[in-house]
């Protein structure tokens, strides 16, 4: 079987900072999984409700109990991703094996093997030091992530050997005959047999705020989207309203939300900041491949000792080695994770928060992440859509005596109306009667006694279902009639309700005098007076228009993509102060090349109807323009994107596979902790930037010291021990840094990883140190008279002081653009 | 922090560890030209820096 031969899907990626297996891995990653809807399911789709019984070996009465678990044991459990939390044995392997850390393992040995075990002794609490601090943040962020991870157990009413029963959505299996109801969670792909009035929220899976409706038909292979097929229902989707029948065809990784999880445990992304610290490892690395021989050939030559040459050799390497890298990377993550968390942000990934600091693109989704993922009613109106509270009477009537089960877009029509207290005297009215829904006619009308003593018909439905039902249209009180030419008028009027972002419903009565016969049907719903509109949205976040601007002004654009048509979320746009003046739409996404795309992406600030696949390419192009790219989202067809992102970042409200997906969880529905974020992220790697300037220009002055002092001084410039203690007390000095203040202005921008402005400074600054080591060289060698031999520790303990002095005084040059000390402190 | 390290470097050498890693007192006349050297060094760097920096390559 092959699923055997799959490796388990690994949740939270590995935090490797300086990972060196990261980067031998990715050449050997495999080729993503695409995001698929098994083929079986695209079939039974075009299939007949009994040929897909058929094909998939079952029947309408469900299952044997032998049947499911014979398909069990080949098909596996429904299950879509394996847990798998590293033990401390990973996370220690993955904090050793860092070259840093190897050479400097190499280096100790090396030196406890031939004798020298003062200088291994002073090399093992480097090792430890670094070693140690990182192990303990990450297995704390480990643990976190798997806290977060409590899986809850969901069952479905299965049907087995023709019985009905409760059992773990993981037990199910390829032809098992499922019942749903309103509030189930959708429990695998499945065939709709039998519906009555289903309405699916598969929004987590597309974006879209409002159900649509599943029925059982046989639709066809159609060029549409897979998650629109009309007779299937996702697994992960859950059910708004009605019940129906299904029967299971995929399960587990075979299903929609199977593959997308497979897609995630693929790609392990390497952000621009472990690219940065890698090449930064490798540059000093090369330094000392260069130096080391070199310095241990000049000096072996010119003095003769190749005993005492290699020592100092080897010495000279520790001392170039950015040993402390891998703990101040660390150290300085996971106090910004702590800043974070005091703000309400988990932080799953520490390496994200620098990301965060760095990113200047945030793609956002709109439902549930802009806005509240709560439909409202935002207006209702009349045929001209002006205000008019008889509308909302007429809908209060309607939403409140309707026996089925409440809508979504029911619950919003009572909502608003209990709250603005437009809602008629309801003792006045008694219901007689109720049509409800279905999909012929797709309206719903209740008939209510008015005080009048009449029986009024109110009929609710999709403006295109309401209007051949009318006869006349209400405007001002006086009523007209429905004629050809004023139809295109009133549709006008509401397609502009449409396209200002709204959903928009009709709402249709008329009065008629009591028959004897209390019993109204669908063929009363004729000859209606169209009184109005409601009009309904899901409104943005109180605070989503405060951050967008608090980004903007720091550096970051904000780019809207979602899964929902561009009217709504044109909508949504404008609201929160976003331009919409370039949209992109999923389709015409598919017609282009990926440099078309980032081309385009670079301008667009709203991409609209775009499946998750598109939201990994829009990103994947954003960063191949040098974008450092954040995606904010909270539905299942966000994950891919999540994990694509340098950055991903969701809401506590999100789908459990958004969550585990995401670097970062606001666990508070105010968006301003993001700019809050994204400053605490460019403190953390302003000063992890401090770090490796000092260390590598510091490293690159002592090179040109050390190749000069050994070729003109008849000794060794300084003991290999003498170098291990400068290296020492530098590094304890170094440890300060994470903790250490950032002007103001240097997280005023994103600021990227720029490898060419780092390698200036190194080539400017270093050499500067160089400069005054010969000067002191000079100073020891003409002012003390340090020629002879004899004298070699004066010349020795003078280059020491004024070397490690130097080295810890110009970190407070470095530290900041300013002045040090006048302009600028140091914590 | 920095000032404690450079405490610690400056008085190794007259400590009792001093010879044990093959260090000597300096003399006053060295301590007078350090804290030249020192001084000279933190103006020249930052020049450079503010050079760097005006130059936009930072």
């Amino acid at each position: 079987m092959k699923d055997e031969q799959r490796r388990p899907v690994r949740w939270g990626r590995p935090n490797g900072t300086l990972g060196l297996p990261k980067g031998i891995f990715a050449a050997l990653r495999r080729q993503q999984p695409p995001i698929r809807v098994a083929p079986i399911l695209v079939e039974a789709a075009s299939l007949t409700s009994e040929a897909t019984y058929q094909r998939l070996r079952s029947r309408p009465s469900g299952l044997t109990r032998d049947e499911a678990e014979s398909r069990l044991a080949e098909q596996g459990p429904n299950v879509v991703a394996a847990d798998g939390r590293k033990g401390v044995g990973l996370l220690l392997w993955h904090a050793v094996i860092n070259p840093l850390v190897v050479l400097l393992a190499v280096l100790a040995t090396i030196s406890f093997a031939t004798g020298d075990a003062r200088a291994g002794i002073v090399m093992s609490p480097m090792i430890v030091l670094g070693v140690g601090l990182r192990l303990i943040q990450e297995s704390r962020a480990d643990t976190t992530a798997a806290k977060l991870k409590a899986m809850i157990s969901v069952t479905a009413a299965v049907l087995r050997d023709g019985q009905p029963q409760e059992l773990p959505v993981t037990v199910l299996v390829p032809g098992d005959v499922v019942k749903l109801a309103a509030g189930d969670m959708i429990p695998a792909d499945v065939r709709i047999v039998a519906a009555k009035d289903l309405f699916v929220i598969q929004g987590s899976l597309t974006g879209e705020s409002f159900p649509v409706e599943k029925f059982e038909t046989d639709t066809g292979p159609t060029g549409r989207s897979p998650v629109e097929l009309a007779n299937i229902a996702f697994m992960g989707t859950r059910v708004e309203s009605g019940t129906a029948m299904a029967v299971v065809v995929a399960t587990g990784r075979e299903t929609y939300l199977g593959s997308m999880a497979e897609s995630l445990a693929a790609q392990s992304t390497q952000t621009a900041f472990d690219k940065g610290v890698l090449r930064f490892t490798w540059l000093m690395l090369r330094f000392i491949i260069v130096m080391v021989p070199l310095v241990f050939f000049i000096n072996g030559l010119t003095k003769g000792n190749w005993h005492d040459a290699f020592f100092f050799a080897v010495a000279v390497a520790v001392g170039l080695t950015p040993e402390m890298l891998p703990m101040i990377v660390t150290v300085c993550l996971s106090k910004g994770a702590m800043a974070m968390a005091r703000k309400k942000v988990i932080v799953k990934r520490i390496n994200a928060i620098q990301n965060l600091g760095a990113m200047d693109v945030l793609c956002t989704d709109k439902t549930g992440t802009l806005t509240q993922d709560h439909v409202i009613l935002g207006s209702h109106c009349d045929v001209v859509r002006k205000p008019d509270p008889g509308v909302l009477a007429l809908a209060y009537l309607n939403s409140q005596f309707q026996t089925g089960l409440k809508s979504l877009l029911d619950r919003a029509v009572l909502a608003h109306a209990q709250k603005a207290h437009h809602h008629p005297h309801m003792p006045d009215y008694a219901k007689v009667d109720e049509i409800p829904f279905d999909f012929e006619r797709r309206i719903m009308s209740v008939v209510v006694r008015t005080p009048e003593g009449k029986d009024r018909i109110i009929s609710k439905g999709a403006p295109e279902a309401i209007f051949p039902r009318c006869k006349n249209f209400e405007l001002d009180g006086v009523l007209s009639p429905m004629e050809d030419a004023r139809i295109d008028e009133l549709r006008r009027e509401y397609e502009q309700l449409s396209r200002d972002g709204f959903r928009v419903l009709a709402i249709a009565s008329k009065d008629v005098a009591p028959s004897g016969e209390p019993r109204y049907g669908r063929d009363d719903e004729k000859d209606l007076i169209l009184n109005g509109y409601l009009a309904f949205l899901d409104p943005p976040k109180d605070t989503a228009a405060a951050a967008i601007r608090a980004l903007e002004q720091h550096g970051v654009s904000v780019k809207v993509v979602t899964g929902d048509n561009d009217l709504v979320a044109r909508k949504v746009c404008s609201e929160v102060g976003l331009s919409v003046e370039h949209v992109l739409l999923g389709a015409q996404i598919d017609g282009m090349t990926d440099d078309e795309l980032a081309d385009a992406a670079e301008r667009t600030t709203l991409f609209a109807r775009v499946s998750p696949a598109h939201k990994q390419r829009i990103i994947h192009a954003l960063q191949s323009r040098k974008h450092t790219v954040g995606f904010m989202g909270d539905g299942i067809n966000d994950a891919p994107a999540l994990r694509a992102a340098d950055v991903g970042i969701s809401v506590d409200t999100a789908v459990d596979i958004a969550k585990e997906s995401a670097d970062m969880i606001l666990l508070e529905k105010s968006l301003l902790v993001l700019e809050e974020g994204v400053l605490e992220g460019r403190k953390v790697f302003a000063n992890i930037l401090k770090y490796i300037g000092m260390g590598a220009s510091s490293s690159f002055g002592n090179m040109f010291s050390v190749l000069g002092a050994s070729v003109f001084v008849p000794y060794l410039p300084m003991l290999p021990i003498q170098i291990l203690t400068n290296n020492l007390l530098y590094d304890v000095s170094q440890t300060a840094i994470p903790t250490d203040e950032v002007d103001a202005e240097e997280i005023a921008k994103p600021r990227p990883w720029d490898m060419g402005s780092l390698a200036k400074f190194i080539l400017f600054i270093g050499p500067c140190s160089s400069v005054f080591d010969y000067t002191t060289f000079l100073m020891m060698l003409f002012v003390f008279k340090a020629w002879p031999v004899e004298k070699a520790p004066l010349f020795q303990t003078g280059w020491f002081v004024e070397s490690l002095l130097t080295q810890t005084l110009i970190i407070h040059v470095i530290r900041t653009r300013k002045i040090p000390f006048l302009q600028s402190r140091a914590s | 922090m920095t000032s404690v390290i450079m405490l610690v470097g400056v008085l190794i050498p007259i400590t009792p560890v001093g010879p044990y890693l093959g260090f000597t007192p300096l003399p006053p006349l060295y301590c007078l030209l350090l804290a030249l050297t020192l001084f000279a060094y933190m103006l020249l760097t930052q020049g450079v820096k503010t050079w760097l920096i005006r130059r936009a390559w930072l």
